[in-house]
């Protein structure tokens, strides 16, 4: 059965080949500054999402300077403003300033991002090392359970987890990473079993290395380069799924300037006031796209095949 | 043919079998208790709590609850709702066709719209249509589609008044809905059809047609096409499985009815038999998608059918 669960976001339709690529192709230069060389050599478009992604993040970080607007601070008189140069943005319901509380709201959407595939690789690599290093049955117990997990949309998982952990914004990007866990580990478990068959690991096993010191020194370093392009998308994923369950009350909760959640403040008075619902997703579909032109580019390096000729 | 059919069809029973399995223990084992969640907002008396709980047998040992979910589910009975007390499989299955016309239709909006786009884009190669296909393609994977459903809303049935802002009914209910949620599809179907039609242009048979003075639109229409349907198929199983996931959300965006708005409200509401029956059938639904994915391909592909 060929139950695939597309890699969260993007036209990562190659990561399958993207990874038996990359286990066979070598970098014969120093891997960093070869890629830095391509990175830069790679087309506009990369760059471009480059500089956004450092734009985003740069203005997120910087915040308190670009507003002096607190993103909870409510204002009777200013209600329902479009955009003007006091608020770029506008203003909602409440009169607070919406560029400030995209902007926070950014803060808290990154990071989730983060941290959610921070999770879904760490444990994705757990479990794809074992599966991998041991094969035989726990091979297969273990892969029959990814494949029942993919076999189902990965917003369902992720709606599982928050039934049982409640919605909240720290819980949704817990269920976000733990439903992203199949995914990495079926790319782990990929890259071990190649690397497994390496003289390298037989050599180290029948010196008698200790197993977890072989999956530490000789085999995760294989699986850096397939996780790290399918882990660079999945935070944009990670991002969607965030603002997605938020918007539908199941992540974070209001008055928190979470993206979704502003988007969802819009959705009611979509009418009179366009610009609450434009501008916060605005800004997730540019920081999303800022992350899959990265993403993109990496995939080109790592995987040559691939490259856009 | 038969032995590859047989042995597909059999995978996915096992795999729903497995998906049965998973649902009823993640349900169970994860941490949070479903019962004083639900009654959460209700601040319920203790025993009120318990009766709900004898009455949904959770307080049986968890292997005695399984088979007895299993007798259940082959008889067709996945419980009921704990709040309207409406047999759970009863309202899956009245929600199950709105969802579904939704992501058909998505999807094949996907497959028209992606395949042209992709097929151009590669004709072109490097032409301003195809750079500009391929950075809205981008655009379009970025985005949100509930934000998309919203600005659709906003747009053409606020403003332009063209189609209903929301509700269940004919090809108008559909049309905003599908399209949103086909945004992803187009651009997804569209890169992927470029980057192998790309490949497939310029091996030996397409040199050795076009040397023959084979019409441009024959070689890229009947014989490129031809090559590029596998990955296009493969993702159309993906793609329809993505939309049956999309349309928990834009359901509720566009206050559609469908197991999506059934699921979300399930959650938000914390009806557990119903959140694990709406949760099942849509796996199970993506399971058989996937099937005839794979029967589809032993069809086109025989190399395949003897892997």
């Amino acid at each position: 059965m060929t139950v695939a669960r597309e890699p969260q976001e993007s036209a990562s339709a190659g990561v399958g080949r993207a990874t038996a690529a990359l286990l066979t192709a070598r970098p014969s230069t120093p891997g960093w500054r070869r890629t830095l060389r391509q990175l830069t050599r790679n087309s506009n478009t990369v760059v471009g999402g480059i500089l956004l992604l450092l734009l985003i993040i740069g203005s997120v970080l910087a915040a308190p300077l670009l507003t002096r607007y607190d993103p909870l601070a409510t204002n009777t008189r200013a209600r329902l403003q479009g955009p003007s140069l006091e608020h770029p943005f506008g203003t909602d319901d409440l009169g607070r300033d919406l560029w400030s509380r995209v902007l926070y709201g950014g803060r808290l959407s990154l990071r989730a991002g983060f941290i959610a595939v921070g999770i879904a690789i760490v444990g994705g690599s757990l479990i794809g090392l074992i599966a991998g290093f041991y094969g035989r049955w726990v091979d297969m117990v273990l892969m029959r359970l990814i494949d029942v997990l993919m076999a189902m949309p990965g917003i369902l998982l992720t709606m599982i987890f928050i039934f049982s952990l409640g919605p909240s914004l720290t819980n949704a990007m817990i269920a976000i990473g733990l439903a992203s866990i199949p995914e990495y580990a079926r790319i782990v478990r990929g890259s071990v079993l190649s690397a497994r068959e390496q003289t390298y690991v037989e050599a180290a096993l029948v010196v008698g290395v200790p197993a977890w010191r072989i999956m530490g020194r000789h085999i995760l370093p294989n699986v850096v380069a397939p996780v790290l392009v399918v882990a660079t998308i999945g935070i944009g994923g990670a991002i969607l799924s965030l603002a997605g369950l938020s918007f539908l009350g199941l992540g974070a909760q209001p008055p928190t300037p979470e993206w979704g959640v502003i988007v969802s403040d819009g959705r009611a008075r979509l009418r009179t006031a366009w610009w609450i619902t434009t501008f916060s997703g605005l800004a997730i579909a540019f920081a999303v796209l800022a992350i899959n032109l990265v993403g993109d580019g990496l995939r080109d390096i790592f995987d040559p095949r691939l490259r856009s000729r | 043919m038969g032995t590859y059919v047989v042995r597909r069809i059999l995978a996915s029973f096992f795999v729903i079998f497995g998906l049965i399995t998973v649902v009823f223990f993640l349900m169970r084992l994860l941490p949070g208790d479903p019962v004083s969640l639900m009654m959460t907002e209700f601040a319920a008396a203790a025993e009120d709590m318990e009766r709900i709980r004898e009455q949904l047998g959770l307080n049986d040992p968890i292997l005695v609850q399984y088979v007895r979910y299993l007798g259940n589910l082959v008889q067709g009975d996945l419980g009921e709702s704990v709040f309207t007390h409406r047999a759970v499989s009863a309202q899956v299955l009245s929600q199950l066709p709105a969802t579904l016309e939704l992501a058909v239709a998505s999807t094949l909006i996907g497959v028209v719209f992606g395949v042209v786009t992709g097929i151009f884009a590669a004709a072109w190669r490097d032409s301003i249509f195809d750079r500009l296909s391929m950075l809205v393609s981008l655009f379009f994977i970025s985005m949100p589609s509930f934000w998309v459903g919203l600005l659709f809303i906003y747009v053409f049935a606020l403003h332009l008044g063209w189609f209903p802002v929301a509700g269940t009914g004919g090809l108008s209910h559909l049309v905003l809905p599908a399209v949103a949620l086909g945004m992803r599809p187009i651009a997804v179907l569209s890169r992927v059809v470029r980057t192998s039609m790309l490949e497939v242009l310029r091996q030996d048979f397409v040199q050795t047609a076009r040397a023959k003075g084979v019409l441009e639109r024959r070689i890229l229409f009947g014989h490129a096409l031809r090559n590029v349907l596998i990955p296009v198929i493969t993702l159309i199983g993906i793609q329809f499985g993505y939309a049956l996931g999309g349309s928990v959300i834009i359901e509720t965006v566009f206050g559609r009815q469908g197991i999506g708005q059934l699921a979300v409200g399930a959650v938000q509401k914390h009806d557990y038999p119903l959140v694990q029956g709406t949760v099942l059938f849509i796996g199970i639904v993506f399971v058989f998608a996937n099937l005839i994915v794979d029967l589809l391909y032993g069809i086109i592909d025989p190399r395949i059918r003897y892997s």
